[in-house]
């Protein structure tokens, strides 16, 4: 039976998610594993890469909650005033 | 002058501050088919990159990251830069010529890696922070290329890393961290050992906040949320006020998309070093 996209999302996020560039390893020479593209990871969890490939775009944009952004400019203004004091500018 | 001199003298002419030259193959050795420049162009032999400054040294200074982002300079310029050098290759020498500046593909996902490409040009090494380039003598640089047929002598990647500073290192040896660990332990791990990068993890999506912090992710996980917001007025609220205001005249007028965190490098020493700026004296009275 073919499952809709909900149910291959909900089913493969994870793993696409890991294997893609999301979160990457350097071991000082190369990166080990190798970050994967959609066509690789097609291959390797038995999805056409266009299914991948949606399931990846979906998840880079869900990987996070809505608030993240407004303290992400909080984050960066708290470290901007302990520069300027550090600074003295 | 050989060609490979003409083409990169005439890259930093055009605005940029470094140029190299990378082999097909060599970036072939580690991007994943689909991503590599013959992808782009069938029969690809060379790809020439250019790098400049991300800002000027002014605006690494601020105090308000926003100007850091606003006052972006060579990806300002980059796409221009290597449209030129295009023409240049097409026109004087006679073979194809496509240029990039890092547009995506899918997601946040480029077609070709502009970080392998400047590797291979010897335009830097990988640094702690989160695998971004660094040049020794311009700090964190911004790239954009050419991919061409065109056989050219290429640079090859450095020999010696830039990364770890030798400062960083002593900064380890005492407390097990780095001034970009330090900064960012949200998007940043690594470790250091003899004096080079063991390991290093880099979590980009935990980055990309920071980074693209009024761009098109941000904008359509606020949308979903305000269509999602059953309370009127404070959908109204949510579509007025300042923030998601400032997502929409980022997206419209492209002003404050990406590049929007230094905070790893802000005291990175090889970075410190390229954006500090010293007077030069000049005669007469001030």
């Amino acid at each position: 039976m073919k499952l809709t996209f909900a149910e291959l999302y909900r089913r493969h996020r994870d793993t696409v998610f890991q294997l893609s560039l999301a979160i990457q390893n350097y071991d000082g020479k190369t990166y080990t594993p190798p970050p994967l593209s959609d066509k690789a990871i097609a291959e390797k969890i038995g999805l056409t890469a266009e299914e991948v490939r949606e399931i990846r775009c979906l998840a880079e944009a869900d990987a996070l909650p809505a608030s993240v952004w407004a303290e992400a400019d909080v984050f960066k203004n708290e470290r901007a005033k302990k520069f300027r004091r550090a600074e003295k500018i | 002058m050989s060609a490979e001199e003409r083409i990169k003298n005439y890259a930093v002419e055009c605005g940029a501050l470094a140029a190299g030259i990378a082999s097909v193959e060599d970036i072939n050795r580690y991007a994943p088919e689909g991503h590599r420049p013959d992808d782009i162009l069938p029969g690809a032999k060379s790809v020439v990159v250019t790098g400049g400054p991300p800002t000027t040294a002014g605006a690494w200074r601020s105090p308000n990251p926003r100007i850091t982002t606003l006052t972006r300079v060579y990806p300002m310029i980059r796409g221009t830069v290597v449209m030129k050098l295009a023409a240049l290759i097409e026109r004087e020498y006679g073979y194809y010529a496509v240029f990039y500046d890092g547009q995506a593909e899918s997601g946040h996902n480029p077609f070709l890696s502009l970080k392998l490409c400047a590797e291979m040009a010897g335009l830097g090494t990988r640094a702690l922070a989160g695998g971004v380039i660094l040049n020794r003598d311009h700090g964190l640089l911004n790239f954009s290329c050419v991919v061409t047929s065109m056989p050219l002598k290429p640079d090859g990647p450095m020999e010696e890393p830039v990364c770890p500073h030798h400062s960083c290192i002593k900064i380890w040896e005492a407390k097990h961290t780095t001034p970009c660990l330090e900064a960012c332990p949200t998007c940043l791990s690594g470790f250091l050992e003899g004096g080079r990068i063991k390991w290093m993890q880099f979590r980009r999506y935990l980055c990309e906040p920071r980074a693209q912090t009024t761009s098109t992710t941000a904008f359509r996980q606020k949308l979903l949320e305000i269509v999602n917001e059953t309370d009127l007025e404070k959908r109204k609220q949510m579509v007025y006020g300042e923030f998601f205001s400032r997502i929409v005249r980022s997206l419209a007028f492209s002003s404050e998309l990406v590049g929007g965190c230094i905070e790893c490098l802000r005291h990175c020493p090889v970075c410190i070093k390229a954006t500090t700026l010293r007077p030069i004296p000049r005669g007469g009275k001030p």
